[in-house]
């Protein structure tokens, strides 16, 4: 983890003041009984629901709202819904465009494997297909009050929580640079690829964002 | 020159008759050759009953006699027929978890005989190591198709469980006020549900009902299975097909899958798909095509069990709609015309 000071966090639309009613949770599930029937027991405990039914339509519905506080997602997804691959790919997505939302994976793919993968690409927690409703809703509730505090922090104290996964034989300088490019991502989609505000947050000049640009590869799109 | 007439006339005999019996073996060792295959296919190329049961055809053969060893899946078989001698004919066969050592014995054979010998040996061995290949060969797709079915089946089995388990939950604990909307829920799901642990038994099941045939309106059929799906469809025609009203559901079920598979594949291409029902004397004819659709690229293995286009899917969705319209009286054909979408044509018996 590290921690970024931020002095710009008016954009982010905090949340933890509201009641938790308003949680928004996205549930990526490619069938369409059991995505109907999580639906009901989530709405009837107050979370607000939108649905996904593959990687693209998820990808579409988080760029539409970032404020998502809470994915639960099925790893087996089309087109290939019987192994861990696009719901792998949605975990990967999740993480390099930097969303906040925490992923709670609910699959019947193999646990061991299953479990391992997901965590290590950036998974909250882990449940595997048949879970009790509340087993899943505690799980909900867990992610989206560490999606809050985090929303909190960041906006009361400037911290962000930056995701790295490091091995220890690569030494210091691949950690870096993993840091490196995972804060400059992240302010910059903050400031919508505003140059300036991201180098005036970073304490940086303008012309060092342009080189982590370039070494990085970040393009606008990226998320 | 006369003189010579004798000699040219006993060269030309000589010549006559040994190509003449040189044929004669060959034809005899070329039914030897024969009686060998048939007796393997008759076997159903199965290596150790081969090996029981070759000795007759070889001695027939003019072979003196047989010893073999098998280790057979890491169980040991050997025989010995015939009588054995300093002269044979050796040669060890290894594939995977079959190795098998044969000896064929045979007499001081000189030329001709001995080049008869070499053929039919060599033709011996070569069907002893593709039986050991044909066994090897299904063992191997068996277990590949046995761990794919399981996986398939297992990804469904728990979604159908969680479903189940989560619904039961929500009835036991309903909050006051809520039951209408678990209510409405319960109306959408269920169908769904029901569908899904149809094409489940289906799935696990090669037999094509043939019971509880009835008359069923194919274009209510095919919209309530496009409805499940979300899929929109444009439906020309209708008619009434005997059939049994499962197996139709799980034949449309099936062939919006491909579809829809095409669809998740491709998202920025919007299906179109359109259907003709034609009314015959005796069938009903429904064409399914998708005009945006691509053109198929393996029309020979569309049919073909445990094989998908990308290697993800179950592959056995076309073969099991096919089995299911063949059990119903029908016939399914799949139209790769070129460049062209491919189209899907049933034909089912109509309801008098």
């Amino acid at each position: 983890m590290i921690d970024e000071t931020s002095d710009n966090a008016a954009e982010i639309d905090l949340q933890s003041d509201e009641p938790q009613s308003l949680a928004k949770i996205l549930l990526v599930e490619d069938d369409p009984a059991l995505r109907l029937v999580l639906r009901n027991v989530l709405e009837m405990n107050d979370y607000a629901i939108l649905e996904a039914d593959s990687k693209a339509s998820a990808e579409i519905i988080l760029k539409d709202d970032p404020n998502i506080a809470a994915l639960v997602l099925d790893l087996g997804l089309p087109p290939s819904p019987h192994t861990t691959t696009e719901g792998l790919a949605v975990i990967k997505m999740v993480v390099a465009q930097l969303h906040r939302a925490k992923i709670v994976v609910l699959t019947g793919q193999d646990e061991e494997s299953s479990a391992l993968a997901a965590i290590k690409e950036g998974a909250f927690d882990f449940l595997s297909k048949p879970s009790r409703s509340a087993d899943i809703l505690n799980a909900v509730q867990r992610a989206v009050l560490f999606y809050r505090k985090e929303l909190t922090l960041e906006v009361e104290e400037g911290l962000t929580r930056l995701q790295i996964n490091a091995k220890v034989s690569d030494g210091l300088k691949a950690v870096r640079e993993e840091a490196e490019e995972k804060l400059v991502r992240h302010v910059l989609k903050d400031t919508q690829f505003n140059v300036y505000q991201s180098a005036a947050r970073l304490g940086l000049k303008r012309e060092s964002i342009y080189y982590f640009l370039k070494k990085f590869g970040i393009k606008r799109d990226d998320g | 020159m006369a003189s010579l007439y004798p000699y040219l006339i006993l060269i030309g005999s000589s010549i006559i008759l040994a190509t003449g019996w040189l044929l004669g073996q060959a034809r005899r060792r070329a039914h030897i050759i024969n009686e060998l295959v048939s007796l393997n296919e008759k076997l159903g190329f199965d290596l150790p009953n081969l090996l029981r049961h070759c000795w007759e055809p070889l001695e027939k053969a003019g072979f003196k006699g047989i010893s073999w060893h098998l280790d057979w899946f890491g169980s040991s078989l050997s025989k010995t027929e015939g009588s054995q001698g300093d002269v044979f004919i050796h040669r060890k066969l290894e594939v995977d978890d079959i190795t098998l050592s044969v000896k064929l014995y045979d007499g001081n054979r000189r030329f001709e005989q001995r080049y008869f010998s070499t053929v039919l040996s060599e033709s011996f061995f070569l069907l002893l190591y593709t039986d050991m290949w044909v066994k090897l060969g299904t063992v191997q797709g068996a277990f590949a198709q046995t761990a794919k079915l399981s996986v398939f089946l297992q990804h469904d089995m728990k979604n159908i469980v969680q479903l189940i388990s989560l619904v039961s939950e929500q009835l036991e604990n309903t909050p006051a006020g809520k039951e209408e909307k678990l209510l409405d829920s319960l109306r959408s799901v269920m169908p769904i549900l029901h569908e899904r642990s149809e094409r489940f038994l289906s799935t696990l099941s090669n037999n094509a009902p043939t019971e509880n045939m009835k008359p069923v309106n194919i274009s209510e059929a095919l919209r309530k299975t496009a409805d499940i799906h979300n899929l929109k469809i444009d439906i020309q025609g209708s008619g009434q097909v005997l059939i049994n009203e499962q197996s139709l559901n799980s034949i449309c079920d099936n062939l919006f899958g491909n579809y829809i598979d095409q669809n998740r594949r491709n998202p920025e291409i919007d299906l179109e798909i359109e259907i003709c029902i034609i009314d015959s004397d005796t069938d009903l004819e429904i064409s399914i095509k998708d005009h945006n659709g691509k053109p198929c690229m393996w029309p020979e293995r569309l049919f073909e069990p445990f094989w998908s286009e990308k290697g993800d899917g179950l592959g056995i969705g076309l073969y099991h709609a096919r089995q299911l319209v063949q059990g119903a009286g029908g016939t399914l054909q799949a139209i790769t015309p070129g460049n062209d979408p491919m189209e899907f044509v049933i034909t089912l018996p109509k309801s008098v």
